[in-house]
């Protein structure tokens, strides 16, 4: 009995050892506190690839495979740009014919111009295409140039020169960026927030590690707006004080509420830096729930004009 | 046990899962104010029947306002800014509805209110409501109504910015009189105008001691330069001569002794006098002239003019260690420095394309910039208690007049010193004659 008792006894604390010291390491891993002061603009651009799988970015692949651009970004566009209808029953046959013309180029720019393909279309000798051409409607058109587009990617990722890669990939990504910034009014962060990657990006340094860039970026954004709110006299910057305010934002961009969580011993001056916050009353909306709370340190710090 | 065992689990779990799931806030820094003033507004002087009914309380609103139009790090509001006009039905703070001050961007509001001789005045931060300066002042008369107004401004003043030396000092300077010239005190908004010298000739170069008692000046006349030295508790002056022809530029030190440009070989050194007037060795001799010192507040320092390099510049001399430093190297002629109390700014005036102009240098930073814009000529910068105000001597509106400024190079405003040619101003700390 008194054997069977330690046995479990035994276990047990083996166990509730074994849980502490691996909750002990999450804890850690989650809570990394963020050097805002390491330069990591340039993963921004790599965390805007809307993946297709919102999961992904949790685990992290998204944001540690780069090349995986290509395929997930002509569809996602298409997506955004048209409602596609179900795939088209009448014939397919002249699709061949404008993947030659339109391979050379994946951009945005290319797939606006409903026009050409139908242009180059006429050109070619061959009778059957013209009847083909009247049954497509534009949207069908352009569905099956992005497919083809894709494909001819595909195969220049396979076939082509490094050279050649680089540029298509170049493309993708300016074509993308033109995509996310046209349907999201130019906003980079908000674009990458909302997208399937942004949900990556919420977990900061913690899932993907491609969320601090956005952070920092929205962060930057919003300081600049709070900061053109700010008054307070030049007068006696010797004193350099610093308040910490934090600032709760909702989703649509709206600050609800600043509040002194350090004051600088001056209730003057941590007023200002309240007034500054509130009067500022919108900012763009945070890309995800840790942006919508932030802490901005105000510094009045004494330097000439 | 078991179910000991499993609660503690249990319970350790949901601590770790629970702090694991709390969100990382981000921090951001704000590295100073984009808007460098403040929106301070005055409310309608209220008297016992309702605003305006008080002529007494209209005349220190008046004053007030004018007053506020000094200080270049605040803006004064108008009522027409607000909306809905008077949002106030009385003096405190319950009285008023500071919503509409707060959508006018409004930081700070004044009420005043008058009754028979009394005045009381309060002044609110808007956004958080708090009472910041309240105070009330018993058998005020019209005449007295600038002073008081001057008053209660020294005291917002500081509680905003803990400094009060613009309201709290005196100006001397020389002013023309009867074809000499003569000095002259008054507050630096130009309030209990006195001449304070008859000794005639041409009185100019004031300086204040640390203490406001006493002001040493150079006296020019037929019998060549004197030493001037004028007492606050006697009411009168002493001329004193030494060997050599010149003796210009006397400056106070902090401790009280006389720093002056003499000539006792034959060229101007700046020598520092003891108690009984005499000259101890040069401060910083040199075969060129040396003239115009000027002291930071611990004595230490010393800014002055010298051509020992060709043309007029400005140098520092450490005291301490006896070493003397170029400070200007932009222009041919750097003239009449002053040295900010905590040592690190320099003003001084600069000939220019366009006339003299004033010019500041941070010590710290080494940079340096202009701080007055003309036209006509502008001269003698001295800076005030706090290191903050410059004034200067200016002729862009035709005769010569003081100016005050401040280090930024904020809109110079003129003090009123009444008819007649005004010029090198000293600031000191001394509250106004009378």
């Amino acid at each position: 009995m008194q054997d069977s008792r330690r046995g479990t006894g035994f276990v047990l604390s083996l166990v509730l050892h074994a849980l502490l010291v691996t909750a002990g390491v999450l804890n850690f891993s989650f809570n990394r506190s963020v050097d805002m002061d390491k330069p990591m603009y340039s993963v921004d651009l790599v965390s805007l690839n809307p993946s297709e799988d919102p999961a992904e970015g949790e685990t992290g692949e998204a944001a540690g495979g780069p090349p995986t651009l290509a395929e997930g970004q002509p569809q996602e566009q298409a997506a955004a740009a048209t409602p596609i209808p179900p795939p088209p029953a009448p014939s397919a046959k002249p699709v061949p014919e404008p993947k030659r013309d339109d391979s050379k180029l994946i951009s945005e720019k290319k797939v606006d111009e409903k026009k050409k393909p139908e242009k180059k279309e006429e050109k070619t000798p061959p009778a059957p295409p013209q009847p083909a051409e009247k049954k497509l409607s534009k949207e069908e058109l352009l569905k099956q140039a992005l497919q083809d587009v894709q494909k001819d990617v595909k195969d220049k990722s396979k076939n082509a020169k490094p050279t050649a890669k680089a540029d298509s990939g170049k493309d993708a990504v300016a074509g993308e960026l033109a995509a996310l910034r046209k349907s999201r009014g130019g906003n980079i962060f908000t674009a990458g927030g909302t997208g399937p990657g942004g949900a990556g990006g919420g977990k900061g340094t913690g899932a993907g590690g491609h969320g601090t860039g956005i952070a920092s970026v929205y962060g930057g954004i919003v300081t600049q707006l709070i900061k053109i709110h700010w008054r307070n006299s030049t007068f006696g910057r010797e004193d350099n004080l610093v308040a910490t305010l934090e600032i709760n934002i909702d989703a649509q961009g709206k600050i609800t509420g600043a509040r002194v969580v350090k004051s600088s011993g001056n209730q003057i001056f941590d007023a200002s830096a309240v007034r500054a916050a509130m009067e500022t009353q919108n900012v763009p909306p945070p890309a995800n729930k840790n942006l919508a709370t932030l802490h901005i340190n105000f510094n009045l710090q004494e330097m000439l004009k | 046990m078991k179910r000991k065992t499993w609660l503690l689990t249990c319970l350790l779990l949901l601590l770790f899962t629970a702090d694991a799931g709390a969100a990382d806030i981000m921090s951001f820094d704000i590295f100073g104010p984009a808007q460098n003033k403040v929106n301070i507004l005055v409310l309608p002087a209220r008297g016992p029947g309702g605003p305006g009914t008080s002529a007494l309380a209209t005349s220190f609103s008046n004053q007030v306002q004018n007053d506020i139009g000094y200080l270049p790090f605040m803006h004064l509001a108008y009522m027409n800014e607000i909306l809905g006009g008077d949002p106030s039905k009385g003096l405190k703070a319950d009285d008023i509805d500071f919503k509409p001050l707060q959508l006018g961007r409004i930081d700070f509001v004044v009420t005043i209110g008058g009754r028979g001789q009394e005045i009381e005045a309060r002044v609110y931060e808007t956004y958080s409501r708090k009472l910041l300066v309240g105070k009330a002042y018993s058998q005020v008369d019209e005449s007295g109504v600038p002073h008081v107004a001057d008053r209660f401004c020294a005291q917002l003043m500081r509680v905003l910015t803990g400094k009060s030396g613009f309201f709290d000092s005196t100006l001397a300077f020389s002013k023309r009189v009867n074809g000499g010239k003569e000095l002259f005190t008054a507050s630096a908004l130009g309030r209990g105008l006195t001449q304070i010298t008859r000794d005639g000739g041409f009185n100019v170069s004031p300086s204040w001691s640390k203490d406001g008692g006493r002001v040493a000046y150079t006296n020019i006349s037929d019998k060549g330069h004197r030493l001037g030295i004028w007492s606050r508790a006697h009411r009168s002056s002493q001329l004193r001569k030494f060997p050599g022809n010149v003796a210009i530029s006397p400056t106070f030190a902090p401790d009280g002794r006389i720093a002056i440009s003499l000539s006792l070989n034959g060229h101007a050194d700046i020598y520092m006098l003891d108690a009984n007037m005499n000259t101890g060795p040069a401060l910083a001799p040199s075969w060129g002239i040396s003239v115009s010192p000027s002291f930071d507040l611990t004595g230490r320092k010393m800014v002055f003019c010298s051509g020992r390099l060709g043309g007029p510049q400005i140098f520092l001399l450490n005291r301490d260690a006896g070493t003397v430093q170029r400070i200007t190297y932009e222009g041919t002629y750097n003239t009449r420095p002053s040295l900010s109390p905590d040592g690190r700014f320099v003003v001084f005036a600069r000939l220019t394309g366009d006339g003299q102009r004033i010019f500041i240098r941070d010590l710290v930073a080494n940079q340096e910039r202009q701080i007055t814009f003309g036209p006509g000529n502008d001269e003698d910068p001295s800076f005030d208690p706090d290191g903050y105000f410059v004034s200067f001597a200016s002729t862009r509106n035709g005769g010569t007049k003081i100016f005050v400024t401040t280090r930024y190079g904020d809109a110079a405003k003129q003090i009123p010193t009444g008819p007649g040619d005004a010029m090198a101003p000293a600031w000191g700390v001394a509250p106004a004659l009378d």
